[in-house]
């Protein structure tokens, strides 16, 4: 019978993820010959065999891929048999080529893997770092390409024999796994004191449990950075976590044993459970049910909880002696980047902690936690982190350049395109701090390195402001390279369409916080008739005023204040009993009045998000922002119990096209002095939005929907529209894996450049 | 018409004729009378050896009087505290008066007497001067002119600026603009706001005199504490980390900036400057200057990292860039 050989090159996520194994087992299994090779480019496969040994090996390739494998691109080529070849083999990987591997993200532990430490006659029987190919740490303990151990953060830890052995036989589940290690050879659990010095404890993780009891603060070393951790169920340690880390506020995430255990805590559909329950492992905001063992300060006055299981062998273990919620929030300073080593942790957090349950594996890349909500069925990426990002594509067509799109101020990500791929970083944060802005400049560096790229063209946000925007500046300056800029509202709506690989036109909906505009002014409430060369403004806002800037949004009663102003004179004002309702005094509110009418300070806005800071503003629910996203979350919590409201708060078009508030203040601007039903005015004005919305879907019926900006996080908003916008459901454009908040905005950005072709000169 | 509507600066006071020499010997001559001055020749004679310091400014506020200040203030205070901070004895002024045609008698000679009254706080002489009025509408009621000159017994320098230097601040920051922002504006202002305008020769004098090497010092006048600090930062090509809790900040300053939504460092001063000693001089240089202004501290440090840039780290202990100071700030929150 004639031998027939095959050659496979195969990109995408090929590598870490027990590729070579699988690969080896279908090729024996079919008493193929040849080998298998990972190199900078993917995996390349040789099979020699007969047409019928042949079959099954490519169905495989195709059909029967690892968990953790994806393939972007597969290409199958015949060659010349080779004569006198007897068997397989793995070949050694070889040096940097042309990089176009996808690198593989982290991911929970794996059935297998439990099984494992929860085995008393195991090997690996309670060891914290147990992993396999099918599960464990990939992008943040990698240095760079090709992956293989010396060029990870397990480079320093030699294998034992035993170990060797199951990473070198190709038919082990730990076969090639880089992270592989055992009690013997591997990376140990240690307990620290907040001043990060050692003390023998006989397990720490034991001692970690007995600590988290007595409701102390202990900061725990994961994956991809450290965790600020308490017993969700003890107020005052909430509450002491609360103070010293100076949050009043924002919601804390919490960490539970199992899904069972989460059933007591939140209330969700199938949906709800696959998300929380996936392999990556994401914090899943979900419904509280009302009355649980937790503790109120973990969400003050949210009706939602980010909840979350055990990804490492560590939680896992952990959560398994404690049997309750612990609160997990990410080891940071307020703003910074989540923190990676002891000595930050020692110096920034050291008056926070109580102990500190650390490990010698080093975290080489930072990756935080990622943060989904699932509304009808839909996944809703609020932060793509941990086990997504870095997030890899396929473009449509190669590009000839390497495009860096440096994203926005807040929640930042960057984006890089070259060859026929794209890459999105994972979640950075805020540029408003030095650790965030070294943050960045690290993730690009390592970006660079493992892919072996120099920047070619860059693209940034209009708003000078922005540290990304600047950085971008200067960067292009020194470089002598071309830099785009793409308004903030437009590359909300690209980054969705990015995802589509979508060009236009489309109707997009960006209801944001605040964007600079083309005019120099704040938009946030933009209707766009978008494509990718360009956009037309059909509707926004009907502007009003932040007085004092920043200090607007940071302070709603202002632009509460700024609406009143848009309608009533200021003795109007005075007399309407809002200032005491907002608790605005006589001087302040004639201060106030002054700046907005001189515009002091005061630059004109069409944000909605602003809209629901004063809506949440006059409802009483919130006078000082904390977090953002607030204002939105506690309307949602006094508007969600009511199926409809008993009054009407619309938002409807003025002559000018613009949208208009003059409905809704004209109802609150003489009850100022009168009780407000609280929920009924938080449901009629998200309702209000809806039908506004969807009057706008009526009226533009040829094209693709895109809900966009921080707004579109907005649950209730976004559960009433799927329920009422009937078969414009049809033509709604749903990002399944890009965030609809800033986090999107490289993404945005990206594809504007990669759709002006010779911008890039 | 009542006394004071009639006596208004004609365009006649600047023609050079009699009412002009009416103008500068009962007023000019009065107030700043000193030897020199009243010699009258064509150009003063000085007698001053060493190096010299030199220095011109204009000087235009409005409005012209503020709470703890006018334009006359101002107008002496900045160009001897210009020559303090260069190290000199402020020594002899030029002056310059261009007014505008109706200026009231009464707040010229208002302005004057101020000016008088701040020159012996330093003991500075105006020794020439010029008057030129304009016609009504081609000035905004009077811009003054001083130049000074003085002997140099210092040298700070920012070329001086060495990683390990402490930085001080001598009294809280802010007050000049956010005095006159509220003044312009208009503001109904609760608690008391008053300029810093002052003379600064007697604390550097103090500072000196004790054996202080002042190694870099500055006023922060236009553009604050910021602008000093940024200057400093890129022309020496090092980094300043400041303690943003250390800064000194009157409460009212806080409260207005927090009502306007600007930032207290960016506010111009007019009687606060910014200097850098060695570290083992900083404390006896921070309680020199708590003589005179109790709020003076030690605000933080020239370091070798962040080169060009000035680090605020916050009460919080995270660190941001603490920029110069841009026209209009708009929101990046989004
Ligand atoms: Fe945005
Ligand atoms: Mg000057
Ligand atoms: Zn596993
Ligand atoms: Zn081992």
């Amino acid at each position: 019978m004639s031998l027939i050989r095959r050659h496979y090159q195969i990109l995408g996520t090929v590598q870490g993820v027990g590729f070579r194994p699988f690969v080896y087992r279908h090729a024996t299994d079919n008493d193929l010959t040849g080998s298998v090779l990972n190199d900078a480019n993917g995996v390349s496969i040789e099979v020699q065999g007969t047409e019928a040994q042949l079959a099954p090996f490519d169905h495989a390739m195709h059909h029967q891929l690892p968990p953790l494998a994806r393939v972007d691109h597969l290409q199958v080529t015949t060659q010349p048999a080779v004569d006198g070849e007897s068997a397989f083999i793995i070949l050694e990987s070889s040096g940097k080529a042309d990089a176009q591997v996808a690198l593989a993200t982290d991911k929970a532990s794996c059935p297998d893997c439990l099984a494992d430490i929860a085995d008393p006659d195991s090997r690996y029987y309670r060891y914290p770092f147990t992993n396999c190919t099918n599960c464990g740490p990939r992008y943040t303990i990698i240095r760079d390409l090709p992956y293989d151990r010396p060029n990870t953060a397990m480079a320093g830890f030699k294998m034992c024999p035993a170990c060797a052995k199951e990473y070198q036989d190709p038919l082990n589940r730990r076969y090639h796994a880089q992270p592989v290690s055992c009690p013997h050879c591997g990376p140990q659990l240690s307990w620290r004191r907040p001043s990060g010095q050692g003390q023998a404890v006989e397990s720490p993780l034991q001692h970690t449990a007995r600590q988290l009891l007595k409701g102390q603060i202990i900061a725990i070393k994961g994956l991809g950075g450290y965790h600020l951790m308490c017993d969700a169920t003890n107020a005052d340690a909430v509450d002491t976590l609360r103070r010293r880390k100076q949050r009043p506020a924002k919601p804390l995430a919490v960490m539970v044993r199992d899904r069972a255990s989460a059933e007591r805590l939140v209330q969700g559909d199938a949906a709800e459970w696959d998300a929380l329950c996936s392999l990556e492992r994401p914090i899943t905001l979900m419904r509280t049910t009302g009355a649980t063992e937790l503790a109120d300060g973990v969400a003050p006055g949210i009706d939602r909880l980010g909840l979350f299981l055990p990804y490492t062998p560590i939680h896992q273990l952990l959560l398994e002696q404690l049997d309750r919620p612990l609160v997990a929030t990410s080891a940071n300073l307020s703003g910074e980047p989540v923190i990676t080593e002891l000595s930050q942790l020692v110096d920034k957090l050291g008056h926070v902690v109580d102990g500190i349950l650390d490990h010698d594996r080093p975290i080489l890349n930072p990756c935080d936690d990622s943060v989904v909500q699932v509304v009808r069925g839909r996944r809703q990426w609020w932060r793509l982190a941990r086990g997504i990002a870095p997030q890899t594509e396929r473009l449509p067509e190669a590009c000839d350049r390497t495009i860096l799109a440096v994203g926005a101020q807040q929640k930042n990500r960057l984006a890089l395109a070259f060859g026929q791929r794209s890459i999105v970083s994972p979640h950075i944060g805020d540029l408003d701090n030095l650790a965030t802005e070294g943050y960045f400049e690290h993730t690009l560096a390592q970006l660079q390195r493992i892919y072996g790229l120099s920047v070619d063209q860059l693209v940034s946000d209009l708003h000078q402001g922005y540290g990304s925007s600047q950085w971008a500046s200067n960067y292009a300056e020194q470089q002598q390279l071309p830099l785009l800029q793409v308004q903030h509202h437009y590359a909300h709506v690209l980054a969705v369409m990015a995802e589509h690989q979508h060009r236009g036109p489309v109707l997009g909906f960006a209801f944001d916080g605040t964007g600079l505009g083309d005019d120099g002014q704040l938009w946030g409430g933009e209707v766009l008739l978008a494509d990718t060369q360009g956009y037309q403004r059909l509707h926004h806002v009907k502007p009003f005023r932040l007085i004092g800037g920043e200090q607007a949004i940071k302070h709603p009663a202002r632009v509460a204040l700024s609406l009143l102003f848009q309608h009533a004179d200021l003795e109007c004002i005075q007399a309407s009993g809002w200032p005491q309702r907002l608790g605005i005094d006589a001087t302040t509110l004639s201060n106030l009045h002054l700046m907005w009418s001189k515009g002091i300070n005061s630059p004109y806005s069409s944000s909605m998000g602003r809209l629901f800071d004063a809506m949440a503003s006059f409802l009483q629910l919130c006078q000082h922002t904390d977090f953002d996203g607030q204002a939105g979350m506690l309307l949602e919590a006094s508007a969600d119990p009511l199926k409809q409201a008993n009054l009407s708060l619309p938002l409807s078009l003025n002559d000018q096209g613009q949208i208009d508030t003059a409905g809704l203040i004209h109802y609150l601007l003489p009850r100022g002095d009168q009780p407000l039903d609280t929920a009924h005015c938080a449901r009629a004005f998200i309702d209000g939005i809806a039908e506004m919305m969807i009057a706008l879907m009526d009226r533009y019926p040829q094209h693709p929907i895109v809900l966009c900006g921080g707004v579109m996080q907005n649950r209730c908003l976004l559960e009433r529209l799927l329920q009422r916008m009937g078969p414009h459901q049809e033509r709604l454009m749903w990002p399944e894996r890009t965030p609809v908040n800033d986090s999107g905005i490289a993404q945005g950005q990206l594809w504007y450049a990669l759709n002006h072709p010779g911008s890039g000169e | 018409m009542t006394r004071d509507t009639k006596r208004r600066i004609q365009l006649s006071h600047g023609g050079g004729g009699v009412e002009m020499n009416q103008l500068i010997r009962k007023l000019f001559f009065k107030y700043f009378s000193n030897e020199i001055l009243i010699r009258d020749e064509d150009a003063a004679r000085l007698e001053i050896s060493g190096p010299l310091a030199f220095t011109t400014d204009s000087f235009t506020v409005s409005p012209r009087t503020f709470k703890g200040g006018d334009l006359g203030k101002i107008a002496v205070a900045g160009t001897v505290n210009d020559l303090a901070m260069a190290g000199a004895i402020p020594q002899y002024l030029s002056c310059g008066f261009i007014i505008e045609e109706g200026l009231a008698f009464s707040e010229l000679e208002q302005l004057v007497q101020s000016m008088a009254a701040e020159l012996e706080k330093s003991g500075a002489l105006i020794v020439c001067g010029d008057t030129k009025v304009v016609p009504k509408g081609t000035a905004d009621g009077i811009f003054i002119n001083t130049s000074g000159v003085g002997q140099c017994i210092a040298a700070p320098s920012w070329t001086k600026l060495e990683p390990g230097d402490c930085v001080l601040v001598s009294r809280d920051v802010g007050r000049h603009g956010a005095c006159i922002l509220a003044s312009r504006e208009g503001l109904a202002l609760q608690g008391d706001l008053a300029s810093d305008c002052a003379t600064l020769w007697p604390d550097v004098k103090r500072l000196l005199d004790a054996g202080i090497d002042i190694k870099a010092m500055r006023d922060a006048t236009r553009g604050g504490l910021s602008a000093v600090l940024n200057e400093w930062a890129a022309s020496r090509e090092l980094g300043i980390e400041v303690q943003q809790q250390q800064v000194p900040i009157a409460q009212e300053v806080q409260g207005l900036c927090e009502l306007f939504g600007f930032e207290p460092m960016e506010l111009a001063n007019e009687g606060t400057f910014v200097l850098a000693v060695s570290a083992d001089q900083a404390e006896q240089a921070q309680a020199l200057l708590q003589q005179s202004q109790p709020s003076a501290a030690i605000i933080g440090t020239v370091v070798d990292a962040h080169v060009g840039k000035v680090v605020l780290t916050t009460p919080w202990g995270s660190q941001r860039y603490l920029e110069l100071p841009k026209g209009e700030l708009l929101p990046r929150i989004c």
